[in-house]
């Protein structure tokens, strides 16, 4: 993380080189994490490239408050945010989603329910959500994130974590059943 | 992915950006300057040497003719120009005078 931090202050001093460095170190956490909140390898990628473009633009505005790590955390999920905004537009008008990869998911027993929906249908599902609620379902089951680590990334706090995250379920469950097993 | 490959999408994206960024700066101050070039483009309405033409082109017919008398100027003035007591004038200087801003100095 040092090494991060060195190359982030480089950077912000004019040292464009150190970008690159910045990339490669980061990239595939990055993708991985994305990956397993959109389920497609090829949007994935895209998503971290973009996630990098604002980077280039607003790394400036990092303070070294908290971890490198966690600051570009929030810009991703805005990203995945975004990505998702348009998914549910396309939703919306029934227009075909991405071809979806198959999910590395529920490692909770209490979430082991959701693998037995079509994963194309839960998909959908997870696209119709709204957007905060979304955010925490996919951080809570799909990155296995504690409702404490959500509180901080989302900055609203932990009760409210929670809420979100019952009420996604309990959306999802209902969206889900409606359409059968 | 390739790194460099990831890499040159990456660059090839932030140069997009920039460009985006340089059109969307560029094109309000751009349009700014039009406007106010527009907006402050006083044109003289009041051009008589050209505007103000008459109506009927027998007004100028004196023009053409090449042997006018200085009566004939004189009738024309006065019926043409803004001096309306044109021919009250008195003072013999002061004819001279407007005979030569309408007629040029006829000695040269």
């Amino acid at each position: 993380m040092n090494n991060i931090n060195q190359l982030v202050k480089d950077f912000q001093n004019g040292d464009q080189k150190k970008f690159d460095e910045i990339v490669l170190l980061n990239k595939d956490w990055m993708i991985d994490m994305i990956y397993n909140m959109t389920y497609n390898k090829q949007d994935s990628e895209d998503i971290s490239q973009d996630v990098f473009v604002n980077l280039f633009f607003s790394i400036k505005k990092f303070k070294g408050n908290s971890s490198f790590r966690t600051w570009v955390y929030r810009i991703v999920i805005n990203k995945v945010n975004d990505y998702y905004r348009k998914l549910k537009i396309r939703n919306f008008f029934n227009f075909e989603l991405s071809e979806i990869d198959e999910s590395k998911i529920y490692k909770d027993n209490e979430d082991a329910i959701f693998l037995n929906f079509d994963k194309q249908l839960m998909f959908r599902s997870i696209v119709s959500l709204k957007g905060k609620q979304r955010t925490v379902l996919l951080l809570r089951i799909y990155q296995s994130h504690s409702f404490k680590e959500i509180s901080k990334l989302l900055n609203i706090n932990e009760n409210n974590a929670k809420v979100m995250f019952f009420q996604a379920k309990k959306t999802l469950i209902n969206k889900l059943s409606k359409h059968g097993k | 992915m390739e790194n460099k490959e990831y890499l040159d999408k990456i660059h090839s994206k932030i140069k997009i950006v920039k460009i985006k960024k340089i059109f969307s700066t560029s094109i309000p101050i751009i349009s700014l300057f039009v406007i106010s070039f527009f907006l402050f483009d006083d044109k003289i309405n009041e051009d008589l040497l050209f505007d103000n033409y008459y109506d009927s082109f027998s007004v100028y017919e004196w023009e053409l003719n090449q042997e006018l008398s200085d009566i004939e100027v004189y009738d024309y003035l006065i019926e043409t120009t803004c001096i309306e007591n044109y021919d009250t004038i008195e003072s013999e200087q002061l004819l001279e005078w407007i005979e030569k801003l309408n007629l040029g100095d006829k000695n040269g």
